[in-house]
């Protein structure tokens, strides 16, 4: 099953026996950041993705069986000759193409990755899905709950949708589909939508001089007072329910917008104003999950969307005790809907589903000979290692302070590194973070690194209840020896969990760094410079790294040292 | 809304170092660049200019961010023209205070103006022992300078 997320944030994945495969998003391979699939003029990008993601799993063309394609743009209904040409195979005229709404993709790849024929609610929060005028192109249908809450514009677009999921199938249980009046928009290419998504890309704008910037907005609250603005009420939901963005409000209130993009760190207005956009948005969605959990009775979550990157939110939900169990999964953007529109796809022709663990690495591995093949091309000097050495050796490093490439295994699908395409430093030193900022980051001060540890030392350094494993949950460091390099001005970090059963390498390695210092902990940074996508191959992990800025580079069982 | 600004700077900032107004030349350069830095032939440009008139302001005519600011675009400056040397060498001279400033203050004139200047080194490898030696040297370990 070929899915594809024709999005801004473009991407291909592929099921095999109702399982992932493989799935990479199109940045990857062009190295340019949020890479669109436009499935219209870009034949070479979208064959280049179906190839990569055949090649990862071992099939061919004559393997697939059916695509799904999802969009928050205009449907644009594919004849087979059309998807053949674009995806470079052939594509027999018989072979279903499906359209896939985005909220339920959204939601199908959120359960897929729950206990088997677990029910719950599942929440969809983003910028903007599908049209509602597109309703009737879709290929599955999603029939409303009689007590649905239902805000749906006919000229409107998905914001919010909350499904209920009998473990099986899904009925809409919660739908906010505003329409946006052309003429008003807060950038030229942003409408003032109804919309939490949009009220971050507001806050981006406002903030840091680009709508692209809502995890920046996330890092800036941390240093700001909610208190400041919490009058303003900009973010509202509605008796009814109905969630509601003043932009009137933020026009009249907030009136020095950063146009020029200059570094706000330790400004206490922007900082106000980021702490105001993560306070709303925390107040606004326990509302309504606290009203939804009341209709749909039921104790679990999947929460999926753009808006479910929000650690700070995530913890709050986690937290609440709405729920006892909270699922989420790292692809939870638009790249995550190829996954989610596969997966409803292979749901609705074969009746089947194939409950997966949590985990992100989906992208390709390169073997020895291919690695060795790119550093010999490169010209730089090498040697060979073993499992031990590597760990050893690395381990070492870390803990005499270098900053260190690991390229190992798969590569992750999803917009956080989580130990196979990453920097990995030592956050026990102070050096550490300005390094990272001014170097090889290139960042504002304000934004914190996000630590690494293994899953059953976690709580002895972290108040973290559970596992993190694919980074989407915040908790607070616990006392201890101090951790600068990942501790947020809050006191607060991003914490990825390793469980040795799913990175047995860089769980090794996190305890070889503790025996050198006595702590597990390492700070995790995806492998890529400044404005770039994650490194995929080993030749992008040799091009960073001939740059300079790392002190060694581990390539599979190759280690590099600094040139 | 940005191009507006870039253009409207621009045009000032060159009209006041035709003037020989060179302090309120080297600020209005220094913002330029800020707003640049996304194009690499328009900075060049503007940076040419500021070390056209760089060396010769005062760091007092100029508050203490964007004097460290100014420093460190004038090595960033220098690396581009290829007097690598002479980058080093201003920046050498300024980490220590540039940061303590910006471990105090705001002070985004002068983190901008560091970023650049660490960026502009053709070997990053030299950027990276510089940048390590002064933050040894701040913290007063040994291996600082």
């Amino acid at each position: 099953m070929l899915g594809i997320a024709r999005s801004h944030n473009g991407a291909v994945a592929l099921l095999k026996d109702g399982a992932v495969a493989a799935a990479i998003q199109a940045e990857r391979l062009t190295r340019r950041k949020r890479q669109p699939l436009f499935l219209r003029d870009d034949r070479e990008l979208v064959s280049g993705c179906v190839r990569y993601c055949l090649e990862a799993a071992g099939i061919g063309y004559s393997d697939l069986a059916a695509a799904a394609i999802c969009t928050a743009w205009k449907v644009e209904p594919l004849a087979a000759e059309r998807l053949a040409a674009l995806i470079g195979g052939p594509w027999p005229g018989a072979r279903p193409i499906l359209h896939v709404p985005h909220h339920l993709a959204h939601a199908e790849y959120a359960v897929h990755y729950g206990p088997p024929a677990a029910a719950g609610l599942a929440l969809v929060v983003d910028g903007s899905g599908a049209w509602e005028a597109d309703r009737a192109s879709f290929s599955i249908e999603t029939p409303l709950r009689p007590d649905a809450l239902c805000f749906a514009d006919p000229a409107g677009k998905e914001v919010i949708s909350a499904f209920v999921f009998d473990g099986a199938g899904f009925q809409v249980l919660y739908r906010q589909s505003p329409a946006a009046d052309p003429r008003l928009r807060f950038d030229e290419n942003i409408p003032e939508l109804d919309s939490i998504g949009k009220y971050w890309e507001w806050a981006s704008q406002y903030c840091h001089g680009s709508r692209n910037h809502a995890g920046k907005v996330m890092g800036l609250a941390a240093h700001g007072d909610p208190a400041t603005y919490a009058g303003v009420g900009a973010l509202t939901m509605t008796r009814e329910g109905r969630v509601h963005v003043d932009y009137g409000k933020l026009r009249a209130v907030f009136l020095e917008p950063n146009v020029v993009r200059t570094d706000v760190s330790l400004r206490r207005h922007y900082a106000d104003v980021a702490a105001m956009v993560q306070g709303d948005t925390i107040a606004v969605l326990l509302g309504l999950l606290e009203r939804l959990q009341a209709r749909a009775r039921t104790r679990t979550l999947y929460f999926s969307g753009g808006v479910a990157l929000n650690v700070v939110a995530n913890e709050r939900i986690v937290r609440s005790g709405l729920f006892d169990a909270v699922h989420l999964n790292g692809s939870c953007e638009d790249n995550g809907t190829a996954i989610g529109a596969a997966v409803a796809a292979h749901h609705a022709l074969t009746g089947d589903r194939r409950p997966e663990l949590v985990t992100d690495y989906y992208g390709r591995a390169y073997g020895a000979a291919e690695v060795h093949a790119a550093v010999a091309e490169s010209g730089i000097a090498y040697r060979v290692l073993d499992d031990d050495g590597l760990v050893r050796e690395a381990g070492a490093a870390l803990a005499s302070g270098r900053i260190i490439g690991w390229f190992q295994g798969r590569s992750e699908f999803g917009p956080r590194a989580l130990g196979n395409r990453s920097i990995l430093a030592n956050p026990l030193d102070p050096d550490t973070k300005p390094l990272l900022d001014l170097l090889m980051k290139q960042r504002e001060r304000y934004r914190p690194y996000a630590p690494i540890v293994p899953e059953e030392a976690a709580a002895r350094y972290f108040d973290l209840a559970g596992s993190s494993p694919v980074m989407m949950r915040e908790a607070y460091v616990r006392g201890g020896p101090p951790l600068p390099a990942i501790t947020h001005a809050d006191g607060s970090a991003r914490v990825q969990t390793v469980a040795q059963r799913d990175n047995p390498l860089l769980h090794a390695l996190m305890w070889r760094f503790a025996a050198l210092t006595g702590v597990p902990v390492l700070l995790n940074t995806s492998f890529n410079g400044p404005g770039e996508p994650i490194v995929e191959s080993p030749d992008d992990a040799l091009r960073f790294f001939q740059r300079g800025f790392l002190d060694a580079l581990y390539l599979g069982r190759i280690a590099i040292d600094r040139l | 809304m940005r191009a507006v600004f870039v253009r409207a700077y621009r045009a000032l900032a060159e009209r006041v170092c035709a003037a020989g107004e060179t302090a309120a030349a080297c600020d209005l350069l220094l913002r330029l660049i800020d707003l640049t830095d996304e194009d690499d032939a328009v900075r060049d440009r503007v940076a040419e200019l500021l070390l056209a008139h760089a060396e010769a302001v005062s760091a007092e005519d100029l508050p203490r961010d964007e004097a460290l600011a100014l420093r460190a675009r004038l090595a960033a400056a220098y690396n581009r023209a290829g007097a690598v040397a002479r980058a080093e060498a201003i920046l050498a001279e300024l980490l220590h205070e540039a940061l303590d400033l910006i471990a105090r203050e705001p002070a985004a004139a002068c983190w901008r103006g560091l970023l650049d200047a660490f960026n502009s080194f053709p070997d990053h490898g030299r950027a990276r022992a510089l940048l390590t030696a002064g933050l040894r040297r701040r913290r007063g370990e040994p291996g600082g300078g």
